[in-house]
């Protein structure tokens, strides 16, 4: 039986180091990330989710609420500089 | 000395018990984004990369497991913002200089025109505001900046000139101020607890909303004129 007390903050914890692990695996050594800089913004997805469920089993309402509104905020900064860069031919890979 | 017994009997078990595991995987998580960062030649790919150690951090910070490690983390999330802003504000100008071409201006801004920032109702404003109010503390803040915000954004302030709000960018200073000195007491005198409370809640609010409010304001003058 999954309880909100005891079991949920188990499930949510141990999903979210996987998440943190596999994703941080897949961001530095993901197929194609080294000459695609939009294909290890997408796998950094994987681990702020991850992050995102560690601070939903310790009950940090206000952090994860920053943490899930900040996420978007940093995707725009670092897609807007891709194609700033790619604009000029700069070294992206 | 064993290491259980430092920690206070009010921390649930669940959250002891986490804590070994947390550590060890941050560190791992730690390891392998600094080894993708050794391993990257590129400028901005090591930037995209060093999020990982960000996020290592984050779950560092977060396995103490009590009210601090929230207050901790929410600067932590808004300096790596900020830092990020600027590394890749620094690389692209580095590129123009290199290519001696200047950067192109600045387009013109054009203000959002929505229907429903000139039909909706002023009285959803002071909603708000009011029920910031009530609620206090940085939540409560943010709901009456969001009225302020609203206000700002549908019809025209009547009877509020430029100088009232430079005056209310000063209020939020002082409010700045009883937020600090509200925290000062709880550690000089615990036994004024409740003042302590009212002055950091109630300094939260106000500055939190006027802060809110400046955004409207800035918006307003820089670009709506």
């Amino acid at each position: 039986m999954i309880s909100a007390t005891g079991t949920l903050p188990l499930i949510s914890f141990y999903l979210g180091l996987t998440l943190v692990l596999i994703g941080s695996l897949g961001v530095v050594f993901g197929p194609k990330t080294s000459k695609e800089p939009i294909v290890r913004i997408i796998n950094l997805t994987v681990p702020s989710t991850g992050v995102a469920l560690i601070f939903l089993s310790y009950n940090y309402t206000l952090a994860m609420l920053t943490f899930l509104s900040v996420n978007p905020i940093l995707y725009i900064i670092m897609i807007r500089a891709i194609i700033r860069l790619e604009e000029m031919g700069g070294p992206i890979s | 000395m064993d290491p259980v017994s430092i920690v206070p009997n009010v921390v649930p078990q669940i959250i002891v018990n986490f804590y070994p595991i947390a550590i060890t995987i941050a560190i791992v998580t730690a390891a392998i984004g600094l080894s993708g960062v050794i391993i990257e030649k590129n400028d901005f790919q090591k930037i995209l990369i060093i999020q990982i150690v960000t996020y290592a951090m984050l779950i560092i910070v977060a396995a103490v497991g009590t009210d601090l490690a929230e207050a901790l983390i929410l600067p932590g999330l808004v300096v790596s913002l900020a830092e990020i802003l600027a590394v890749t504000e620094v690389l692209i100008f580095r590129e123009y200089t290199k290519r001696g071409t200047n950067p192109p201006q600045l387009k013109k801004y054009k203000p959002i025109d929505m229907e429903v920032l000139k039909t909706a109702i002023p009285i959803t404003s002071l909603l708000c505001v009011v029920y910031g109010t009530i609620l206090t503390g940085f939540t409560g803040g943010a709901v009456a900046g969001a009225g302020i915000l609203i206000y700002l954004f549908i019809g025209e302030p009547k009877g509020l000139s430029h100088d009232f709000w430079e005056e209310m960018s000063g209020v939020s200073g002082l409010a700045w101020c009883s937020w600090l000195l509200g925290f000062l007491l709880y550690f000089l005198n615990p036994r004024l607890w409740l003042v302590a409370l009212f002055m950091s809640g109630g300094g939260i609010v106000i500055k939190v909303a006027l802060k809110f409010g400046l955004l409207g304001i800035l918006n307003r003058e820089e670009f709506n004129k």
